[in-house]
């Protein structure tokens, strides 16, 4: 192996030494500091090692493909089968291939992301985040108990992890002078390396932030402002935002970086380069700069995320490009079914079907062939239609699929539901996919608060404060959760109070928000807004709401009304809110479509009431139960609230 | 293109653009409003002009979309939203409500103005079949012997049978 600066034979021969007595071994190291090299020898040296590469946690399969891929070093019989898709199942399924590794006289080599630092050692069933508790779920099974070297970002400590290895080593970073990169083919980019290191001959760097500062001299920057970039502590980030700066700059260029973004994977140059497609001049900028790699190209996952981040969401990659990479990898797995696979066509089956997931209505009826083993595939494509196609009907339904093959599944069952939302689909369907999502994990404070405000905007407030009551029995009976800390205040109560807001029950939101300590307020700065706005616009503290008395006081040109007619409807309100009291709520309000008078009204699913003014003051009003029919009204204006519309009122309150 | 006042097939839905500004519009409530399904004054000038039922604009979903009709009304999508029916409930409600409503095709002609001349071939081409779909909903004006609260009842069934535009652009 080329010595290229840290002693990696020494650490590849400790790391093995430890693993070989039943020890676990954690090695930790930042870009460029010989991770890579590091896992290549351990697996040169030894058969017996299993090397998995997990995937960056950001993509939403990572979790499951890792499992499948470290399932495939055993023989088909003895990999977990599909069951129930759940986190304690990916547990018990991790655990069992370990132990069928070790059976076998095999030992895991996981190759960890810096991303994978969300992944904190807590119990995987008080993990809200669907994917990171796979994530954990998943590294609980395979860290435990078995002897396993674990090779991280230095981002990651293993205590973070909950590992506890016999055997701790770190990799310094690894930094040279340019000129000993000078073997490097670096082809279109020579003129831009040699000029880099005319301008930096005292300066060490790590190798890829060498890499990415000849691409950034290549595309236009001066060698002493990357020089600038390269002093910075750490460098890459600054380096990869003027990068991605001067490539938006370019469509051809950015065209083939968008395509460069999607390969997860190292994949031979040849078909990196022809993939990537960039213009001739470009290709080196591709492939030494961006990427890196002799026989087969990469790209770091952190320049990919970080890269990814700097683009807007048209300049994502295209569904054709991604329909390419299906192509490529179909020609790689041959199979629809996972089950069987080797190792190598369990990785080419997992990049197949996530492109396939994301390449339009090309790669649909390739998608559906699929026999997708855990939800995550779902999720991957439905989270595309969602997010970047907007296609909520198109979400929705393959969440639905999921729910039908994994039914417990309350991801999906959550997601089904917002999306079905989002399409203006029918509320039945809505509501009961919310609610299967929170029978399937009752604490969870996403799913309850969503239910929640779905019900106020489904015009069912006494249903949605009902509900609220409900889900904090669920989720944080005693109120620990939120005497601890400020998390469960902004992911359940901020949303919930926001709601009541936006619907005009100012009182009701700051009874929800009541409970949260004062402490807790003071030390988020959203939540003490949010608390203030709802304070200034409560009317059980004698105010209203700034939007509606600034819409009161200019409800003449607002409405365009005749002369004198604003003071009446002011008027009217004020003895609406005297007559029905502080949790009365804000009501439409406009003139009518006849231009004759102005109307106030609530139009929830159970109650409509609607009080019009006329020019002079007088009252007209009309009142519909929506669910008996009954109707009751004046059929003359008066003066004055009449008697009969104050319970009408009550129900509104109550709707 | 239809005939002017040739009744829509009932398979058919309409959709009702309305303004989303002026007023106060607070979240949390069934929409659309009754007031939105009342032939405004313009309305029933028209229908005074042409000796029918004072008509509520609509347009027929298989020849516009929510762009077209803000394109012919001259207002900006952003602030309106629509909400469609099905002509055929739209009958039943009527029906049930012993009134007669009729939905019937009102079809425009693209204006000859300078927006018009603006339009390359294909947009051209799509708003005037879209203009063909204009239709109108008559008879929700209340006939004098009918009292307030029934004018109010039907228009409530009405409206809850509309349902919020997907295409909102």
């Amino acid at each position: 192996m080329e010595r290229l600066g840290p002693d990696l034979a020494e650490i590849a021969d400790r790391a093995l030494e430890t693993v070989s007595a039943g020890r676990s071994v954690y090695v930790e190291g930042p870009i460029g500091s010989g991770r890579t090299s590091l896992v290549k020898e351990i697996e040169r040296r030894s058969p017996n090692a299993v090397v998995v590469e997990l995937l960056a946690l950001e993509e939403v399969d990572a979790p499951a493909v890792a499992l499948l891929e470290t399932a495939a070093a055993l023989p088909p019989d003895g990999r977990p089968r599909r069951g129930t898709g759940t986190a304690h199942e990916a547990h018990a399924s991790a655990r069992q291939v370990v132990d069928g590794l070790a059976r076998e006289g095999k030992f895991l080599v996981l190759r960890l992301p810096e991303d994978w630092r969300a992944v904190e050692h807590q119990p995987y069933d008080d993990v809200i985040n669907a994917i990171v508790r796979r994530a954990r779920a998943l590294l609980d099974g395979l860290l435990e108990g078995r002897a396993v070297v674990v090779v991280a970002d230095a981002a990651i400590t293993s205590t973070r992890l909950g590992f506890h290895p016999e055997l701790v080593l770190q990799l310094r970073p690894y930094k040279i002078h340019l000129e000993a990169l000078a073997g490097i083919p670096w082809g279109t980019c020579l003129d831009a390396y040699e000029r880099l290191q005319a301008e930096s001959t005292d300066l060490a760097a790590s190798p890829y932030a060498w890499r990415l500062a000849v691409g950034l001299v290549a595309l236009g920057e001066s060698p002493r402002a990357a020089v600038r970039l390269l002093r910075a502590e750490p460098p890459i980030p600054g380096l990869v935002r003027e990068i991605t700066n001067r490539v938006k700059a370019r469509p051809r260029i950015l065209e083939a970086v968008t395509r460069l973004l999607a390969i997860r994977r190292p994949i031979d140059t040849a078909t990196f380069s022809r993939f990537v497609a960039a213009p001739p001049e470009q290709v080196s900028l591709m492939t030494q700069c961006l990427g890196y790699g002799a026989e087969q190209t990469r790209v770091a996952p952190p320049i990919r995320a970080q890269m990814r981040s700097f683009l807007d969401q048209e300049e994502r990659t295209s569904e054709q490009a991604h329909e390419e990479l299906a192509r490529h990898y179909a020609g790689l797995d041959g199979a629809n079914d996972v089950s069987t696979l080797g190792v190598e066509q369990v990785r080419s089956w997992c990049e197949k079907t996530h492109h396939l997931a994301l390449s339009g209505a090309a790669g649909l009826a390739r998608w559906n062939e699929q026999v997708l083993p855990s939800p995550e595939f779902y999720w991957d494509k439905a989270r595309h239609l969602s997010i970047v196609e907007r296609d909520y009907s198109g979400a929705a339904e393959v969440y639905r699929r999921c729910t039908e093959a994994f039914p417990q599944d309350d991801y999906a069952w959550h997601y089904m539901a917002f999306n079905l939302q989002r399409a203006g689909k029918a509320r039945e369907g809505v509501e009961a996919a919310y609610r299967k999502a929170i029978e399937l994990d009752l604490e969870n404070p996403w799913w309850n608060s969503r239910l929640v405000t779905f019900l106020i905007g489904d015009a069912q407030p006494a249903a949605a404060r009902l509900e609220w009551s409900e889900a904090i029995a669920r989720v944080d009976p005693d109120g620990d959760q939120l005497r601890n800390g400020t998390w469960l205040a902004k992911h359940l109560y901020r949303w919930v109070a926001e709601a009541w807001l936006g619907a005009g029950r100012a009182a009701w939101a700051v009874e929800v928000l009541g409970p949260i300590p004062q402490a807790t307020l003071q030390a988020s700065q959203p939540l003490l807004e949010l608390h203030s706005q709802a304070s200034m616009a409560n009317p059980g503290e004698g105010r209203e709401s700034p939007s509606w008395s600034e819409f009161l006081s200019e409800v003449e040109v607002r409405c365009a009304l005749p002369s004198g007619m604003g003071a009446h409807v002011r008027a009217t309100w004020a003895a609406l809110r005297a007559a029905a009291g502080p949790e009365l709520p804000l009501p439409l309000a406009d003139r009518t479509a006849d231009g004759e008078r102005f109307q106030f009204a609530w139009s929830y699913r159970s109650v409509l009431v609607e009080v019009e003014v006329h020019p002079n003051g007088a009252i007209e009003w009309f009142s519909r139960d929506r669910v008996s029919g009954a109707v009751e009204g004046s059929d003359e204006p008066s003066p004055g609230l009449p008697e009969e519309l104050r319970p009408w009122l009550d129900r509104v309150i109550h709707a | 293109m239809r005939e002017r006042y040739e009744p829509l097939p009932v398979a058919s839905s309409v959709f009702r653009t309305v303004r989303i500004g002026g007023g106060f519009l607070p979240e949390g409530h069934r929409l659309p409003k009754l007031e939105w399904l009342v032939p405004t004054a313009d309305d029933c000038r028209e229908a005074e002009q042409t000796g029918r039922p004072a008509g509520l604009s609509v347009w027929d979903m298989a020849f516009a979309r929510h762009a077209d009709a803000c394109w012919y009304r001259e207002v900006d999508p952003a602030e309106h939203r629509s909400f469609w029916v099905l002509v055929d409930v739209v009958g039943q409600v009527a029906a049930r409500n012993r009134r007669e409503v009729a939905v019937v095709a009102d079809p425009l002609s693209l204006p000859e103005d300078d927006r018009a001349a603006g339009l390359d071939p294909e947009q051209r081409a799509r708003l005037e079949r879209a203009g063909g779909g204009h239709s109108l909903i008559e008879g929700l004006r209340r006939p004098e012997a009918t009292r307030k609260q029934d004018q109010r009842r039907l228009l409530d069934e009405l409206a809850h049978e509309f349902s919020p535009l997907l295409d909102q652009e």
